[in-house]
């Protein structure tokens, strides 16, 4: 069984890989954000948080990973569970909501901040104005593939 | 779209987990085609056929 071009088996080897990139990077922004001088303690707060995060995902991820891997009975679960009909079209229903919600929320708050801060409004229209033209060119892309 | 899956599992006597495994589908999947909640792809129709060893038609009833 497939989803797209790619088996079971080999994504899960590309999520291991990603997981695994993740982690090493995470452990590169905590080194950088501990050996690093001259930040102030707002920006070393910030990396350390994020490089912590960043490998917590990473190991989290690739112990999951592995462990489907080198369990069939366990990966075969998965895979039915991922590949699932009715699995995807509520995660496809659930993650055009999302968007849709996001979407709307940002330009709300992107008005509501206009009274107060331009920078902070001017930074959430730029984010809503990508998600808007991510959405428009995945849409172009999967119509020409599919 | 109505269909007979449950009356055809039964006369089998296969649980709604054996059809889903057969089917390689969720168990929860099998139970929303069964209450008619969810129309399957005419992939999992040609499964769901093949794992009853009956045909599609046989399964669902298209009033169109």
């Amino acid at each position: 069984m497939r989803i797209g071009k790619m088996d079971f088996a080999k994504r899960l080897r590309l999520r291991a890989g990603c997981a695994v990139a993740c982690l090493c990077i995470g452990l590169g922004v905590i080194i950088v954000s501990v050996v690093a001088n001259g930040f102030d303690p707002y920006r070393h707060a910030f990396l350390l948080g994020l490089g912590t995060g960043l490998t917590g995902a990473g190991a989290v991820k690739l112990r999951q990973t592995l462990h489907v891997l080198r369990d069939p009975g366990k990966s075969r679960a998965t895979r039915i569970e991922e590949e699932d009909e009715r699995n995807r079209s509520i995660e496809m229903r659930s993650s055009q909501i999302t968007f849709y919600i996001g979407a709307i929320a940002l330009s709300i708050a992107s008005v509501i901040t206009a009274f107060y801060d331009q920078k902070v409004m001017h930074t959430l229209s730029i984010v809503l104005l990508l998600l808007l033209a991510l959405k428009g060119i995945s849409l172009l892309v999967l119509r020409r593939l599919g | 779209m109505e269909n007979r899956l449950r009356e055809l599992r039964r006369a089998r006597g296969m649980t709604q987990q054996q059809l889903a495994d057969a089917a390689e589908i969720s168990r929860q999947t099998v139970i929303a085609i069964e209450a008619e909640r969810f129309n399957p792809s005419v992939l999992l129709a040609f499964r769901l056929a093949k794992a009853l060893g009956v045909t599609i038609e046989d399964i669902f009833i298209f009033e169109g």
